[in-house]
């Protein structure tokens, strides 16, 4: 479009220079004709001069006709008549002029029909030229001419025996500059119309332009906080190199509670006040992007010598979390989390890029938020593009089945027999998986995210159907407080009211949350003997709180702390110490990752109930039909 | 001359020939009554009448030239009067060669300016040194 457009403006510019080049070629070729007649008429001029001369030499007798005629009337009568046959329409005036004892000019003879000048009469004339005709000696033409005619005087120059005499002088005078003038002024008046014409269009062009651009600035800028928004960002993904950018997902953390604390105008006001900050601290040529509601893209122009963009990510994050926002002298505190891609051109494309930059931001809230997690450590990997994975893979997986489960078998290590599976999803794809890491991040804000929540269940329900074992999900707890996701675990649920026992909810603390509304709902689920477990206990938020309020019962403990415990004194004494606080309770405890035999010692001795992990057993799919884990030892 | 053409003619010839006739009549005015106030004017042609009586509160027009401090005559070939006369015709001005100071006129598309030298002498008129090169002995 924009070669279309440059073509076309090129074009009529091409058109604009052609017609001006006709529209003064014109002009050119009506002024080298006036040039051309003025010397046609000078030359006959001339003629007309040498033969007026000559006849006066002929009816005076003599070599020196003035001294003659100066004396004669009748001479001068004849000269008169003689001259008086000159007389045309171009030229109007033939006289013949002297010079008295003065100097002034005076007729000798004058030929013309009108104005004639008497014998003696003073005429004015353009005294230095004449003068000039005078002494020189040689015809002179005075001459002028404009767009309607040219007019002027021929002198020639009559000797005596001391010089000029007198000149015969002739004035022509014609309009034919004016004739040719009004044959050629149509053809020149439909150029300038045309000229004009192309000159307005052009105009109206570049106008259409500038509304355009200016325009598009508009639509390609967040009312709010001065920042591009989407339909730029979509722009300029499209036109983009990603090898000079680095790319930076920034949000706002918790931005949701400042939202329904302080009310939707001082979210407005922090997003602003934020994005100001951001512009503050990079550079002109770095663009910054209101990709969602709290969510903001900044590119990096990529430059040797420049910062490294973790200086400029840490540098943002610090001085957002150093300076609180003040709304109506409150202070609110915020934090955000940051997702850095350093190479955004390790990906297929500009718009995959982003998508890591949202995995990033994502990573960077599931551990703990307020933080920059960049991909510099996979970036010195080669990308696997085969794992990139779209909404849309996930909805046609959906659609065809192959969003499933697999079941990992959780072992009582007391007799080391298995009691219980933990279903972890998956999508099938051309005989490999993905894994909830691939896709999760991807669908954690979209609908998907409750279609495929749904389809764990109903898989997971269908199997219990097939076997008398209990079977442990998993949930955030962010999905309880979730409406969508709640209804359709309770409608799960009560669909399956005699199988819900067997079900076990596990959830993951990833945000410190004391509602009691997720109390309210966690005991309506416990309502249909559905237990609850809390996953990765040890890392993330622990909140004994809830462990008031609700029955928890329970507790994975972080796999982090499984895997190092064999090794780490401090993770073994944390085990220790959680199995003790479980056994107060009387919560049971499950041990993940269990790697290894002597992880699994470790485990078993340190009193957890039940153990899970690849040295055990690792996870795998259930067809359809079939009575499920009859072949697990 | 040289004045003439590269002034007068460009004025007249611009169009603004009404305009720039009127500045040629005030300064012949001035220049033959340079301490008057009032200059009394008869002209024997209409035409110049109604000119002249366009030309402001320094020219005023009286019906007889027995009255008038200065004549324009462009027809009136016997008039006995010992005014200052302005000639609008090479005709005239070699009738009343003694008392017409200037002639005036148009011939063969140009503008004629010519001052008689006796004419000057009789009303005692001085011309600067550029008009001088408009001075003839003889019309």
């Amino acid at each position: 479009m924009k070669r279309v457009l440059i073509l076309f403006t090129l074009f009529l510019l091409s058109i604009f220079v052609a017609i001006f080049y006709l529209y003064h070629k014109m002009d050119v070729i009506h002024r080298k004709i006036s040039e051309n007649v003025e010397t046609l008429f000078i030359n006959e001029a001339g003629e007309f001069s040498r033969n007026v001369e000559g006849y006066l030499k002929r009816l005076t007798g003599s070599d020196y006709p003035v001294e003659k005629l100066m004396r004669n009337p009748n001479l001068r009568t004849l000269a008169e008549r003689a001259l008086g046959i000159i007389i045309t329409p171009t030229i109007k005036y033939v006289y013949i002029v002297y010079k008295d004892e003065d100097g002034h000019y005076r007729y000798l003879v004058d030929g013309s029909r009108e104005d004639r000048g008497e014998f003696g009469e003073p005429i004015n004339v353009d005294e230095p030229r004449w003068r000039a005709s005078f002494l020189s000696g040689k015809p002179t033409v005075l001459s002028q001419k404009n767009l309607e005619k040219i007019w002027g005087t021929y002198l020639y120059p009559l000797k005596g025996k001391k010089g000029t005499d007198a000149v015969v002088a002739i004035d022509f005078s014609m309009n034919l500059p004016r004739q040719i003038n009004g044959a050629s002024r149509p053809m020149q008046m439909v150029f300038l119309y045309i000229f004009v014409a192309i000159g307005l269009f052009i105009f109206l062009l570049a106008w259409q332009t500038f509304l355009l651009f200016k325009t598009r600035k508009i639509s390609m800028h967040d009312a709010l906080t001065g920042a591009y928004n989407r339909t730029f960002l979509q722009d300029f993904l499209n036109g983009m190199d990603p090898a000079r950018y680095h790319l930076l997902m920034i949000d706002l953390d918790h931005f949701k509670q400042i939202n329904d604390t302080y009310g939707h105008k001082a979210g407005d006001l922090i997003l602003k006040g934020f994005a100001e900050r951001v512009r503050r601290l990079i550079r002109n040529k770095d663009t910054l992007i209101r990709y969602g509601g709290e969510e903001f893209l900044i590119f990096l122009r990529r430059k040797d010598g420049d910062e490294v963009p973790e200086i400029v990510a840490e540098r943002i994050r610090t001085a957002v979390a150093d300076a609180p926002f003040f709304f109506e002298k409150e202070k609110i505190h915020l934090t955000v989390s940051v997702g850095l891609i350093e190479k955004p051109e390790r990906y297929k494309s500009p718009n995959l890029a982003v998508k890591a930059a949202d995995q990033m931001l994502y990573r960077a809230k599931r551990t703990g938020r307020n933080k920059v997690v960049s991909d510099r450590e996979e970036a010195t990997l080669p990308y696997d593009q085969e794992r990139e994975i779209t909404l849309y893979t996930v909805r046609h997986a959906l659609e065809e089945g192959r969003v499933v489960c697999h079941y990992q078998p959780i072992f009582d290590l007391r007799n080391g027999k298995p009691v219980k599976y933990e279903a972890l999803v998956r999508i099938v794809d051309r005989e490999r998986y993905y894994t909830p890491a691939d896709f999760l991040p991807l669908i954690a804000h979209t609908t998907l995210y409750a279609d495929v929540t749904k389809r764990v269940l109903q898989s997971v329900f269908n199997v219990m159907e097939r076997s008398d074992y209990a079977i442990s999900v998993n949930l955030e707890l962010t999905d309880i407080l979730d409406n969508k996701i709640y209804d359709i675990l309770i409608a799960q649920l009560k669909k399956n009211r005699a199988l819900a026992h067997r079900l076990i909810v596990e959830l993951l603390e990833n945000e410190p949350y004391d509602s009691d509304e997720l109390v309210r709902r966690l005991k309506e689920i416990r309502q249909f003997g559905t237990r609850i477990a809390l996953d990765d206990f040890g890392s993330g938020y622990a909140n004994f709180a809830l462990f008031q309020k609700i029955n928890i019962d329970i507790l994975k403990i972080d796999g982090s702390l499984v895997k190092s415990a064999s090794v780490d004194m401090k993770s073994y004494n944390i085990v220790i110490s959680i199995q003790q606080f479980a056994n107060r309770l009387g919560i049971e405890t499950v041990a993940e990752y269990i790697h290894d035999e002597a992880t699994l010692r470790i485990m078993r001795d340190a009193g957890v109930t039940f153990g899970q992990g690849h040295y055990l057993g690792a996870p795998f799919p259930v067809p359809d039909g079939e009575r499920p884990f009859l072949n697990i030892k | 001359m040289r004045l003439l053409w590269v002034v007068l003619l460009p004025i007249l010839l611009l169009g603004a020939t009404d305009r720039a006739e009127k500045q040629i009549y005030e300064s012949l005015i001035t220049l033959i009554y340079p301490q008057r106030e009032v200059v009394k004017v008869w002209s024997d042609d209409e035409n110049r009448r109604a000119f002249l009586a366009e030309m402001g509160p320094r020219v005023r027009l009286v019906e007889r030239p027995q009255m008038a401090d200065l004549v324009v005559l462009r027809h009136t070939e016997n008039l006995q009067i010992d005014r200052p006369i302005i000639a609008e015709r090479y005709g005239i001005l070699k009738r009343y060669r003694e008392r017409a100071v200037v002639g005036f006129y148009w011939k063969k598309g140009r503008p004629h300016l010519i001052f008689l030298e006796s004419a000057l002498r009789h009303f005692n008129i001085r011309l600067s040194d550029e008009l001088r090169a408009y001075v003839v002995k003889r019309p």
